[in-house]
């Protein structure tokens, strides 16, 4: 069973195999150290397993040899219960083998996927600007799941079949030292053939890889600029391109058959040779006396039981440079230094100042967003941040929450510089409310507390009663045990905003942070809205985005920016007065 | 029943490689059945050597050892003789998989492009593209697997079958009791591990979402320090993932060792019966040998046929996904024989509405040949609507639009389109060269219709230059051959949006439709563009839709939109004038200017 591609994985030039390291080795086999009770478990049934399957053919020989050429029935029945025994057991071994290796292989999984996503919340949001959610996704699903064929398919079932062609060599040694030593020869020659086939089929295998991820990349783009194609009547040209890189796929594809059609008849070629060679020599040894013809019998047996494991270990190094390949982005993204937890303040409460001092940030290098940026917004106060689009308003909601670090100046909460908060517990007593509200998938409570238990049923309602969420809330069939479908598509922009208000309100914090929402509301939930911004940043600090004019009336102080500077400051009617830059914004901005 | 029926038309290209493959496939196990008949005639001479030879000193007659290195040799030779019929059916069955492949995605992805739109709006990407990748792989699988494994297990077993009846059919058929039951087994199985395998990709998707929801809601987790719960829940999925996991790795766990046993089971009662047999005398050593091979080789082949019905169920599905897009009707391309497109418009009564809300209402409108007409007016109120709808992008709900006075429906498809050239907000560039990008479907066709070699430079330089990508060109490490998009250099905004105008510009359409398609040109860029533009517009229909009025002062006539209606229609000083919509965005404007230069 193999598992399913996904199609984002698809879309990268990731090389998609890798040569051996035992760097990674080690590092990969560390995820193994927590069961390594299982693991010995598995390899010491692994023994005993290839011990018990090789053994008959050598029951074989003693049947032939002791009983049926002597004529002894009886005996033979004896051997018989013997091996249906022997059968039970390899039976019992074989199935403990595969479910310990297979478990292990999942227990370890879940650590890795585990460890990443435990990674992943600890990673700062500019990682997450720059990398796209479908790669990390990839990591998480693809890769790991190449990481557990390296377990169950690699590395166990190479053990497996190298213990195969010991035990069985050690059967044919046993019984017949010169047999076993012709048998031993042609081991390196199905090793030769063996690593002809994977050198040739290496260099095929990354060519088709490479061309299959090319044309899914251009069917991609076809699909994703259909209208574009149409438009310009390239649909005939595209298609052409694609069935270029199809057939060029089919070039590279025919070859790898071509050497595994070779291949594979030539094994079994050498397999029925060395049977003809062991016919002839060891069935000379037999008339002469030095063996008996139970040996030649079971020795035909073992010859082509022992190529299928040379075989076999072809298929797992491929396998195996696969995973080294996932195992690799896997390890480069578990090694992406996480965001600094921070200092350690740790209050209970807050008092709520914040302040800025000459602050200047840029996302990029010198593409200064705030520049000298000063300013103090007292205990429970509230401020709203004016501005063009791009002058920097988000920015500083951005930076109050510390989800990045500024390159000039100073940021105080409490009189404390936010670098020497402890993060989480900053941003416990910050709250949020963005734009687009993001809706988890949950019931409407959880949506609320967000998975907090100290914020219990009674604590979330009126939360959701007090910013007029519950309005709507009621309407819902089953309350607030509601599932939230499809990260909330089936609630209106207004209902969203009064359920991220509620979820503010609920978490109780000292700083609100609010960024308006644009989006056009029917009056009535408007009016809910309005009221529920009233209630929600009355007596608590508050930084607020404002788009609406009766949020910026009713704030304390109005900052004005432009261009990444602060320009004006002061109440509505103050800076209307002056006449200057907000006095344009506000003409603009809210007025019709 | 057939089972390849659903196949047919994709294997029936490929039926002579077929047929020589299967042919080869018989001449193979017709060989490799032979092979244990001789090594028990080559034990058999031997055996009656030494009994010949009985006690006597003399040893056994050199004869008989001579004579098993023929059957050696004849074993090797027929071995041979194996090695190169089977490389001729696997080349030949293999490569057929391959091709059937090679038909399946270019059938699919050739009937694919000529789709209207409305299709691809409807479908995700990553499916579509699943089609042309996994599904077809699906079917390759089976097609690989299905011949030749399918018939090398059912030859197999008739033929060693058959030869083992010869030698003694009770004990034929004894050693066989096994073999159905192995196979019913494997079908059974096959059945509950492909269940298991569900359940476990339902929860997968599950926790997949899960993964894809935290990236998604990023901030939220982080500014509410929701990620401990986080992390507990996605640990929880993980463990019912294990769990599930658990139950398929029983039943596979048990599944593969009951094979081996079963296997075991028919070399046990030939031992055990065959055995007898030969203390009775009633076969020979040599049969006793031939019997333990034909078993030996039979085991494989018959534990692949459960795989091969499960591979069969999938392939089939696959399929099914493929011919669902098959069958989707391509959009139609129009009637009538193209004739010079002159370039008048005429809109009339159009109404055009998404998911029942109105974005066009009863708009009637007509544009002189050669004219230039701006469309200006608040996001969503149906600018890009009307624009889409000319080249045919998207069908009208009720209404007509003609061109030249010729419905739309009754010109050819690729003929309107080769007269409109469209340029959207939203720029869509290729992974390809900058050339390529701006001679998008200028091909050896049109390159053909008496144009000299070259032109087709002198056009592109032509194209950069109007829409001002020149300057920028210069900058850029390999010019015009500077790969851009995903896998190249990365444009701004503004260098897209000048792509894509030059696109438009190098076909020299009759009609030109800029749609808010300099939005992320600076003014000045702009102000230059449009400068060199005025010429290039002279004798075309043009309709230009943007925000900043300095952009649509110049038209002949311009339309305000409000609410999917012409609220207000005429030059820009009777606008002004007029003292309505246009003239609040024309004094805004005017502050927005103002306050630029604060």
């Amino acid at each position: 069973m193999s598992g399913a591609v996904h199609p984002g994985a698809l879309a990268e030039g990731d090389d998609s195999t890798r040569r051996f390291s035992p760097q990674l080795m080690r590092r990969l086999l560390g995820y193994l150290v927590p069961y390594w009770k299982w693991v010995l478990f598995t390899f010491g049934l692994i023994i005993i397993a290839s011990a018990v399957r090789q053994a008959g053919p050598y029951l074989t020989k003693i049947a032939v040899d002791d009983y049926i050429i002597p004529g002894n029935a009886d005996g033979l029945t004896h051997l018989i219960v013997i091996y249906a025994g022997l059968l039970v057991v390899q039976f019992v071994v074989g199935y403990g083998q595969s479910w310990a290796t297979n478990m292990v292989g999942q227990w370890a999984m879940r650590d890795v996927r585990v460890g990443l996503f435990r990674h992943l919340q600890r990673l700062p949001l500019r990682f997450f600007d720059r990398t796209a959610i479908g790669r990390l996704m990839a990591r998480n699903t693809n890769d790991v799941d190449a990481l557990n064929e390296l377990f169950t398919d690699g590395i166990v079932s190479i053990c497996s079949d190298v213990f195969t062609i010991a035990t069985i060599l050690a059967y044919i040694l046993w019984m017949d030292v010169r047999l076993g030593a012709i048998t031993a020869v042609t081991l390196p020659l199905a090793f030769a053939a063996t690593f002809w086939l994977q050198n040739r089929t290496d260099e095929a295998f990354r060519e088709a890889r490479f061309r299959f991820d090319r044309f899914s990349a251009s069917l991609q783009e076809t699909i994703s600029g259909a209208e574009v194609v149409q438009l310009f009547n390239c649909e005939e040209e595209r298609a052409r391109d694609f069935n270029n890189a199809n057939d060029g796929y089919l070039e590279t594809r025919l070859e790898s058959t071509l050497y595994h059609s070779v291949y594979f008849p030539f094994m079994e070629f050498g397999g029925i040779s060395l049977m003809a060679l062991v016919l002839w020599y060891g069935g000379g040894r037999v008339l002469n006396g030095y063996i008996e013809w139970g040996v030649l019998v079971a020795m035909l047996q073992y010859v082509p039981r022992f190529f299928m494991p040379i075989r076999d270990i072809a298929d797992r190094i491929g396998v195996i440079q696969v995973a080294m390949a996932s195992s690799e982005r896997i390890f480069e993204l578990l090694d992406s230094p996480p965001e600094p937890s921070g200092g350690d303040v740790r209050p209970d409460r807050l008092k709520g100042e914040i302040e800025f001092r000459n602050v200047w940030f840029a996302y990029n290098d010198e593409d200064w967003v705030l520049q000298d940026v000063t300013f103090k917004v007292d205990p429970g106060k509230s401020v709203a941040l004016v501005g063009a689009t791009g002058a920097g308003k988000s920015t500083i909601v951005n930076l109050v929450c510390r989800f990045y670090d500024i390159q000039k100046g100073t940021i105080l909460v409490d009189g404390i510089d936010i670098r020497d908060w402890d993060v989480e517990v900053l941003r416990r007593h910050v709250g949020l409310v963005q734009q687009d509200v993001f809706l988890f998938s949950g019931d409407i409570r959880e949506n609320i507390n967000l998975g907090d238990e100290t914020i219990g049923p009674e604590a979330v309602e009126s939360a959701a009663h007090a910013v007029n969420a519950d309005r709507f809330i009621n309407t819902l069939p089953d309350r607030y045990d509601h599932e939230v479908q499809e990260r909330g598509a089936s609630f209106s922009g207004g209902q969203r905003q009064l359920l991220s208000f509620a979820r503010a309100l609920a978490a109780d914090p000292e700083i609100l942070v609010l960024d308006e929402a644009t989006a056009s509301i029917d009056t009535e939930t408007e009016m809910w809205i309005q009221e529920a911004v009233e209630k929600l940043t009355r007596d608590r600090t508050s930084i607020v985005i404002a788009h609406r004019l009766s949020t910026i009336r009713n704030a304390d102080r109005i900052i004005v920016l432009h261009h990444g500077e602060l320009r004006e400051q002061g109440t509505h009617d103050e800076l209307l007065k002056q006449g200057g830059l907000y006095s344009r914004l506000h003409e603009l901005q809210y007025t019709d | 029943m057939n089972p390849f029926k659903p196949f047919a038309i994709w294997i029936r290209p490929h039926r002579r490689h077929i047929a020589i493959g299967l042919f080869l496939l018989v001449c193979a196990q017709a060989v490799g059945a032979t092979i244990p008949m001789l090594l028990k005639w080559a034990i058999d001479a031997g055996r009656e050597g030494m009994a010949a030879a009985g006690s006597s000193p003399a040893g056994v007659d050199p004869g008989v050892q001579r004579e098993l290195g023929r059957y050696a040799l004849i074993i090797a030779g027929l071995a041979f003789l194996q090695w190169v019929t089977n490389f001729g059916m696997r080349w030949y069955l293999n490569s057929m998989s391959r091709r059937v492949e090679r038909d399946l995605r270019s059938a699919y992805v050739e009937h694919l492009v000529k789709l209207p739109l409305a299709f691809f709006h409807e479908r995700r990407v990553g499916d579509l593209i699943a089609r042309a990748t996994n599904d077809v792989e699906a079917i390759q699988r089976f097609m690989n697997h299905a011949f030749r494994m399918a018939f090398t297990a059912v030859l197999n077993f008739v033929i060693s079958l058959t030869l083992m009846c010869t030698i003694d059919w009770k004990l034929a058929l004894f050693s066989l009791i096994p073999v159905p039951i192995t196979v019913v087994l494997a079908g059974l199985v096959a059945g509950s591990i492909r269940d298991g395998y569900r359940e476990v990709q339902e929860q997968f998707g599950a926790m997949v979402a899960r993964i894809q929801e935290n990236l998604s809601g990023i901030r939220v987790v982080k500014s509410y320090a929701r990620s401990p719960y986080e992390i507990e829940r996605f640990v929880d999925l993980n463990d019912r993932y294990v769990a599930r996991n658990r139950y398929l790795i029983n039943i596979r766990s048990i599944f593969y060792p009951l094979m081996f046993l079963f296997n075991g089971a028919s070399m046990i009662i030939i031992l055990w019966l065959g055995g007898l047999r030969v203390i009775e005398g009633a076969i020979t050593l040599g049969a006793f040998v031939a019997f333990n091979v034909y078993l030996t080789r039979m085991g494989r082949p018959m534990m692949m046929l459960g795989r091969i019905v499960d591979e069969y169920n999938r392939a089939i599905a696959s399929l099914n996904r493929i011919t669902s897009i098959l069958n989707e009707k391509p959009q139609a391309r129009g009637a009538a024989e193209g004739e010079g497109i002159r370039g008048e418009i005429e809109f009339r009564n159009v109404s055009v509405s998404y998911d029942g809300r109105p974005a066009l209402q009863n708009v009637s409108l007509k544009i002189q040949a050669g004219s230039t007409l701006a469309v200006v007016g608040r996001v969503g109120s149906g600018k890009t609507t009307l624009a889409r709808l000319i080249p045919r992008l998207m069908p009208p709900d009720s209404g007509e639009i003609l061109i030249d006075g010729v419905p739309l429906e009754d010109l050819p498809l690729s003929a309107l389109r080769q007269a409109v050239g469209y340029v959207p907000q939203d720029t869509f560039l290729f992974s390809a060269t900058i050339r390529e990008n701006v001679a998008l479907g200028i091909d050896q066709k049109t390159r053909s219709n008496g144009a000299e070699e070259g032109t087709v430079d002198n056009d592109i330089d032509n194209a950069v230059s109007v829409s001002q990508l020149e300057p920028d060109l210069q900058s850029l490490p390999m010019g015009l051959e500077t790969i851009v998009g995903e896998r190249g250099v990365t444009l701004s905004g503004g260098q897209k949006q000048r792509t894509a105008l030059s696109r438009a510009v190098i076909r020299h359409p009759h009609i030109l439709i800029l749609d808010d398609a300099m939005a992320s040109v600076d003014t000045g860029t702009e102000n230059e563009i449009l400068k060199r533009l005025r010429k290039f517009m002279e004798s075309r229909t043009t309709i230009l839709i943007a925000h900043r009025i300095s952009t649509v002062m110049g038209a002949d006539r311009i339309v305000v939109m409000e609410d999917g209606r012409v609220a207000e229609e005429g030059s820009h000083e009777e606008l002004v004038q007029r003292d309505g919509i246009y003239a609040g965005m024309f004094r805004r404007q005017h502050l927005k200017e103002e306050l630029e230069e604060l």
